[in-house]
């Protein structure tokens, strides 16, 4: 293939400054020397552990959603909580468009991103055709931080302590399953970026047309 | 100056796709990246445009989320609406200086700083202040990195007004104010996001190449 002007050379996200393409040593990032933006970091396996954290997150993601994140009991009532009640709560307060971000933000967005990073990660680590992975691609690119169970978990430590003069208050198994759930995200974020996928779609592209 | 010795990748004639990060020549300009097909901006469209009328849009609803109760707690009949403040002022009263403190940073100090800051972007670009580029991207990334945080008083409210439904005995009911200020969170989000860095940087790219072309 010819060489063009175009893959010697990066530029800036954020700056837009044009750097000579350098080759990089696995677990090696390169920083932007002017704005220090970080421009591409090589990953060991990204594919390979972004496959493993996405089938982690997918069956933690069912119990996180449906059983009670916590319980209440005040003179013999009890009531539990779990993400979908909080908000159909919301929802019945008539506050329809805070139950949707709820709903979009704790449950919509982190279970879409699961299940995107689970077709990209398959697709690439089984060599699968994969007809709808640029769009999968860009949407999850486009989801990059709209995803916000780390924050219900922060919200749900405040009503607890909101509550703990007036009520008994147990854990449930589902947040449990929502402590583990974060954590696979946070690893996830750590661990597995687009830009190394879009390289390997850049290269299957290539290696493509090189054999029709 | 100790920046002018870069050169902007506009400059000489490529530009980036912001989605795969792929390089192409400048006249591909409108046309679509042929790795992710997104269509192709050297710099983002109408990208103060956007950002500003998402800041201004935000500041138009910070009054309403701070004045409006954002919920009703009733006990036994009787209790008082409370608005974010006098959450605050309660959870300090009862002595949780911590959890207070978290609350009061995360749904006062980060939206009031991240509607400041982004002020401060869009108003040193308009009057093209003569302030460091790098801090402004610092301060870009705060705004941007912080600034989904503010959403926790939201999921706090919907964690009290699931768990505290106990008839006449204790209920919790959302207020208004909550939709205001949801909508202040997710609109500074949205400043921040049609903000392109990029332009911070163009100010301060030696300026011969443009002299020759006009």
């Amino acid at each position: 293939m010819m060489k063009t002007p175009t893959s010697s050379f990066i530029a800036c996200h954020d700056c837009d400054l044009l750097i000579a393409r350098t080759r990089l040593q696995k677990g090696q990032s390169l920083n932007c020397p002017r704005c220090h933006a970080k421009l591409f970091h090589a990953r060991l396996n990204p594919i390979e552990r972004g496959l493993a954290l996405a089938i982690t997150s997918l069956i933690l993601f069912l119990p996180a959603n449906l059983l009670p994140i916590l319980s209440l009991s005040i003179f013999g009532q009890q009531q539990s909580e779990t993400i979908l009640q909080s908000v159909l709560s919301l929802y019945d307060g008539g506050l329809a468009i805070v139950a949707a971000v709820v709903l979009i933000f704790a449950v919509l967005v982190p279970g879409l991103q699961i299940l995107l990073l689970t077709y990209i990660t398959a697709c690439l680590q089984f060599s699968i055709a994969g007809h709808y992975l640029r769009q999968s691609l860009n949407l999850y690119h486009t989801l990059h931080g709209w995803g916000m169970l780390e924050i219900y978990m922060i919200g749900t430590l405040i009503a607890v302590i909101k509550l703990k003069d007036i009520a008994n208050l147990e854990p449930g198994l589902g947040l449990y399953c929502l402590a583990g759930l974060i954590f696979t995200t946070c690893l996830t974020n750590s661990l597995f970026d687009t830009q190394h996928a879009w390289q390997m779609v850049k290269q299957r592209r290539n290696s493509g047309e090189a054999q029709p | 100056m100790s920046t002018g010795e870069y050169k902007s990748a506009r400059q000489q004639g490529f530009l980036l796709c912001r989605h795969c990060h792929s390089l192409h020549s400048l006249e591909q300009q409108h046309q679509r990246c042929d790795v992710c097909q997104t269509p192709l901006h050297s710099r983002m469209e109408h990208t103060l445009q956007r950002s500003w009328a998402f800041l201004i849009a935000s500041v138009i609803c910070f009054f309403p989320a701070n004045l409006l109760p954002i919920m009703t707690f009733k006990s036994f009949g009787s209790g008082a609406p409370s608005t974010i403040m006098s959450g605050i002022i309660e959870l300090f009263s009862k002595g949780f200086w911590g959890i207070g403190l978290v609350v009061l940073v995360a749904s006062i100090v980060i939206p009031c700083l991240k509607i400041i800051g982004m002020l401060t972007l869009l108003l040193s670009l308009k009057f093209h202040w003569r302030t460091s580029a790098r801090q402004k991207t610092w301060l870009y990334r705060g705004v941007e990195w912080v600034g989904r945080w503010s959403m926790l008083d939201i999921f706090v409210i919907a964690v009290l007004v699931a768990l505290v439904q106990l008839g006449s005995l204790a209920s919790i009911s959302p207020g208004h104010g909550a939709t205001a200020f949801a909508a202040v969170v997710i609109l500074t989000m949205l400043s921040a996001l049609n903000f392109d860095t990029r332009l911070i940087w163009d100010k301060y790219a030696p300026t011969d190449t443009q002299h020759h072309d006009t």
